[in-house]
């Protein structure tokens, strides 16, 4: 059963079966979105949480004839986008620092390359601006194609490519060693 | 949008990403959502019950849009293509960006055939930003169906105290080619980046990405895209920062504009 037939079967009939099959397969997605934007576990289980919140609230504005999958990655990144701020404005201390995590995610016995590598990469996305991540995120994890991105975003086409350019760039820069 | 170049880069960020899931309790943060969204309803659409509302005002004032609306296509038919879909922005900042910059941008485009000759036309960009100017040069020459030139003049306002008007703390100039990627470091030690690029989509108008960083004296990092119209100042940020107020202002101007002006002079 595609998603938007599970909308429709919640919102008609009340279905929380068809609301839980919902959840259940784009939970990965939403997820797939959320890490390498917050870039830590506790804040991605938060912002996931509250991802799904925002869809079960806004399903009455939901169009029966668009994509499920563009409007809920619509709502992810908004949701992304207005945690990352908030996360700004909180008093220094609280922001997320690099190799304020990755450690405790690594066992001793873990090859101490592959810690570095990944802490690496954690700070490397972390250094970009919310909407350069946002664009590769999506690009590379989510396969999400340009137009569609323009229209999550609001910006134009060439806005994304330039996006997605600038963030591959930077990150080939501060990856280079392990490229 | 995937090259070959670089799927080194992205398997390193998906293999990355994997790892970081092995640690992860999918059926906790399942069971975790499932809680959260049983104590939610579905919101009635605002736009939809404001929809409602409305319909029946909505069908009294239907012939009075109808003739607005007849009113504007006429209007729209006489005044031809043009950027007209932004509207100027009138605020004294922007009155005062104006008369700066207005006439100043074209005249620098008169620098483009200064620079065609100086550097054989490898020149890629210009960026002039208080007492420094640093042109970037390409390794050869470029093919001769370039793009066309653009001018812009990205200004920063600010103000410490609601009570004064602001005054230009940033003043930037940039000639560069549409959709050429501009990326300058302004100062020595990377302490002031600029990141800018531009495309014509239509009627004057630009699509637009640009980025501003200073580490010094204050600390501000502008971001910015959309859409503007060539050859008006346009407010494009407005905000507040350790006390003082922010306003960012770009202006855009076409080179082509401005070659097909001297061309017509001359005829």
């Amino acid at each position: 059963m595609m998603d938007e037939q599970l909308v429709a079967n919640y919102l008609d009939g009340g279905d929380q079966d068809a609301l839980a099959r919902l959840i259940d397969r784009n939970l990965d997605h939403v997820r797939r979105i959320v890490y390498p934007m917050v870039l830590n576990h506790a804040d991605t289980d938060d912002v996931v949480q509250e991802v799904f919140v925002r869809v079960v609230k806004g399903l009455g504005s939901f169009r029966r004839d668009a994509q499920f999958s563009t409007w809920l990655r619509r709502v992810t990144m908004n949701t992304v986008y207005r945690f990352l701020q908030q996360q700004r404005r909180r008093p220094q201390g609280s922001e997320m620092v690099c190799g304020s995590e990755a450690p405790c995610e690594f066992q001793p016995e873990q090859a101490a390359l592959r810690g570095e590598l990944d802490e690496a990469i954690r700070c490397a996305l972390g250094e970009l601006s919310p909407e350069l991540r946002g664009a590769l995120v999506m690009t590379v994890f989510e396969g999400v194609a340009p137009a569609e991105l323009a229209a999550i975003e609001g910006c134009s086409r060439t806005t994304v490519y330039w996006r997605v350019h600038r963030a591959r760039r930077a990150l080939k820069k501060r990856l280079q060693n392990w490229l | 949008m995937t090259q070959r170049n670089e799927a080194p880069l992205d398997r390193l960020l998906r293999d990355w990403f994997h790892r970081s899931e092995e640690h992860v309790d999918r059926d906790a943060l399942a069971e975790r959502v499932s809680r959260a969204v049983q104590e939610v309803q579905p919101e009635p659409d605002p736009k939809r019950e404001d929809h409602r509302r409305r319909r029946s005002v909505l069908w009294t004032i239907a012939a009075t849009a109808a003739a607005l609306l007849l009113a504007v296509g006429v209007w729209l038919a006489r005044s031809g293509p043009g950027p007209a879909t932004i509207p100027p922005d009138d605020s004294p900042a922007a009155k005062l960006l104006a008369e700066l910059d207005a006439d100043e941008l074209e005249r620098r485009l008169a620098l483009l055939d200064d620079l065609d000759e100086l550097f054989e036309k490898r020149w890629q960009w210009l960026v002039e930003s208080g007492d420094r100017v640093d042109v970037h040069v390409g390794a050869s020459q470029q093919p001769a169906n370039l793009s066309d030139e653009v001018a812009m003049r990205l200004a920063i306002l600010v103000r410490d105290d609601p009570k004064e008007p602001f005054r230009v703390e940033e003043k930037t100039f940039v000639l560069t080619r549409e959709q050429e990627a501009v990326e300058a470091v302004l100062k020595n030690g990377s302490s002031r980046k600029l990141y800018f690029w531009a495309f014509p989509i239509d009627r004057g108008l630009f699509t637009y990405d640009v980025d501003f960083q200073e580490a010094a004296p204050h600390e501000l990092a502008i971001s910015a895209s959309g859409v503007v119209a060539a050859g008006r100042p346009t407010k494009v940020l407005s905000f507040e920062q350790d006390g003082r107020e922010y306003r960012v202002f770009l202006l855009l101007v076409s080179g082509r504009q401005e070659k097909a002006t001297n061309e017509t002079h001359q005829l």
